[in-house]
């Protein structure tokens, strides 16, 4: 898995400091050029963490782009290795790809509460790692989600299956919602899959809180995440042929 | 003895087209076996199944002792027809790959299969002309000590110094325990390195035999028993 | 070494024909060491197999030794080498004598045609006597 994931790095490896760079590029042009044009706090702030959202929908598009290709790669589905790796490795370097996005993200944040632009009240070291778990969760279940979809869809043979995947994500999506929301109460761990991110810059005491309240949803994620699994699993090892 | 290769009543279809229609056969070890058949006769479907890349629709398949999955591939090397490396690897990132999830990777086979392919491990595998390309494929292949190597038209649409080369290596990195089943329509190139041929018409295996015998046999070359096996194809 | 194979023919044999002809000749002489099945087969682009098999057969028939660890050995029997000889030369006899039959010539004239041309030709008696030219 981790080899797996190493080759996935030798590839990526210009492109993730391109955009890497490119973003910490944009960070400073929007402080320092929205300063100097007078843009107020807030702007600026919002528009920062749009291009981190925009950012992170990258990371998703190629971190699925990756795992389809190594599933349609000869040279992969020779090794001897359990299917499943290929799933870990895809997981895994979505997670490592969102922590470095994460961690420019709290460099920012940090100069935010230095310069006083935000106010960030008692952030615990338990919030700050429930934060951080449930990032990595939110992670590694809506990538899970996307494998899922993709698969399914490149093991239909008809015509429209791209738009059949898109349904079964939206079906998938509001079910979970429902389940989670109706039968286990309170907030969803996943919650990300919606984009109900709350854009208020303020907040973020709300959402590491949230996190503690929602065990039985975790649960029912983390059951639902084996069963995605095993569903990718199946459906590459009977349904999806090398090229 | 341990049969390397074994095929009970295989069949496989693409849809309506049947690529593999009940194929029974059982290789064993120490042998160079030439698949032959013309285009469409099965020849790479057989290869991928035995592979792993590719599940028969029925039958049982055993390569190197297990059924295709993660044990069989650590010790079957398959050469399919297109590139196994990555466009953006180099020929040393290609041999990394080999090293690092293989086993039986043998880095002193490899680097002596580079001098004699006159390739660098500074190349890119992009850049490399088809010749090359196919000159690394058969080096990676080969780089490994595997039981059973699947070599699918190795010297198919390569040039003539490039195909010398390929022979060559194929002749002097063969190991005494191991198979190698090489799928090919070039027959009289290949013949005299075949002990044992196996011809596929249609999906279906309508001889398996030894080259030698054919030849007391019949008084005739392989590739001229193949062309009349094939006149009307 | 270039050996022109025919495809049509147990390969075998052929290889076998062409051993037989380097010890007669003395390319190999008694008691030499064989090329491995190994060194062979790559040089002649030939299955290994088959040169095990073109062995076996001249260990059978006493042309070759193999010894444990050591390789395998021309014959260095003197009177062997001399009866492969002999053996081949009436191969060839057999062949020539079959073929002038055919063009109708009778034993006193075979005799007569072939002891003038040993006489006359040198240029071809040296062909002759050496069969397949390498």
């Amino acid at each position: 898995m981790l080899k797996l994931l190493k080759y996935d790095l030798k590839r990526d490896g210009y492109l993730i400091l391109g955009v890497a760079a490119a973003l910490a590029l944009l960070q400073l042009f929007v402080e320092i050029g929205g300063r100097y044009r007078g843009a107020e706090d807030e702007m600026r702030i919002v528009f920062s963490i749009f291009s981190y959202v925009m950012a992170a929908l990258l990371v998703v598009i190629k971190v699925c782009q990756s795992f389809l290709g190594s599933v349609r790669s000869a040279g992969r589905r020779l090794l001897p290795l359990r299917t499943f790796h290929f799933i870990g490795a895809g997981l895994l370097y979505g997670v490592l790809l969102m922590a470095a996005l994460g961690v420019l993200g709290m460099l920012q944040l940090a100069y935010y509460m230095h310069t006083g632009m935000l106010g960030v009240q008692n952030i615990s070291a338990s919030g700050m790692l429930a934060l951080l778990l449930s990032g990595g969760w939110t992670t590694i279940f809506l990538l899970l989600s996307f494998f899922l979809i993709m698969t399914v869809s490149e093991s239909l043979r008809f015509k429209g299956r791209y738009l059949a995947a898109v349904l079964i994500y939206f079906i998938l999506g509001s079910t979970i919602s429902w389940v989670e929301n109706g039968f286990l109460g309170g907030q969803v761990a996943g919650m990300m899959m919606f984009g109900a991110r709350i854009q208020n810059p303020y907040s973020i005491i709300v959402q590491s809180s949230g996190f503690v309240g929602s065990w039985p949803a975790l649960v029912f994620e983390l059951l639902l995440a084996a069963v995605f699994c095993g569903i990718i699993v199946k459906l590459i090892e009977r349904r999806i042929e090398a090229a | 003895m341990e049969q390397l290769l074994e095929f009970q009543s295989v069949s496989k279809s693409y849809g309506k087209r049947t690529a593999l229609r009940d194929v029974t056969l059982s290789i064993g070890p120490g042998r160079i076996v030439g698949l032959l058949g013309s285009n469409g006769s099965g020849k790479t479907t057989l290869m991928r199944i035995a592979s792993g890349l590719t599940r028969p629709d029925s039958g049982t398949v055993r390569a190197s002792g297990h059924e295709p999955g993660p044990v069989s591939k650590a010790s079957v090397s398959f050469m399919p027809d297109k590139p196994v490396f990555e466009s953006w690897m180099t020929v040393g990132d290609t041999l990394d790959f080999q090293r690092d999830f293989f086993a039986d990777y043998d880095p002193g086979k490899a680097s002596r299969m580079l001098d004699f392919m006159k390739l660098s491990r500074k190349d890119k595998a992009s850049s490399l002309s088809k010749g090359m390309q196919e000159r690394l494929q058969i080096t990676l292949a080969l780089s490994r000590r595997a039981s059973l190597y699947l070599l699918d038209e190795p010297i198919g649409g390569v040039d003539p110094v490039s195909r010398e080369h390929i022979l060559n290596a194929l002749m002097d990195f063969y190991e005494e325990d191991s198979t190698i089943v090489v799928s090919t329509h070039l027959v009289a190139d290949m013949e005299r390195i075949f002990d044992t041929v196996v011809m596929l018409k249609g999906g279906g295996v309508v001889l398996h035999e030894e080259v030698e015998q054919i030849r007391i046999d019949s008084g005739k070359s392989i590739d001229q028993l193949f062309k009349e096996v094939y006149a009307e194809c | 070494m270039t050996i022109e194979f025919d495809n049509n023919l147990p390969i075998y044999l052929q290889i076998m024909n062409y051993i037989k002809l380097q010890i007669v000749t003395g390319s190999l002489g008694p008691g030499d060491k064989i090329p491995s099945v190994r060194e062979l087969a790559s040089e002649l682009k030939i299955n290994p197999n088959t040169i095990q098999r073109t062995f076996q057969e001249l260990e059978r028939e006493g042309v070759a030794e193999s010894r444990r660890g050591l390789g395998r050995f021309v014959t260095s029997e003197d009177e062997k080498i001399m009866s492969i000889k002999k053996e081949m030369a009436s191969e060839l006899l057999e062949r020539f004598i079959g073929g002038m039959r055919e063009l109708g010539f009778d034993s006193e004239n075979i005799v007569k045609i072939v002891a003038e041309s040993v006489d006359g030709g040198g240029r071809e008696a040296g062909g002759t006597k050496r069969g397949t030219t390498a």
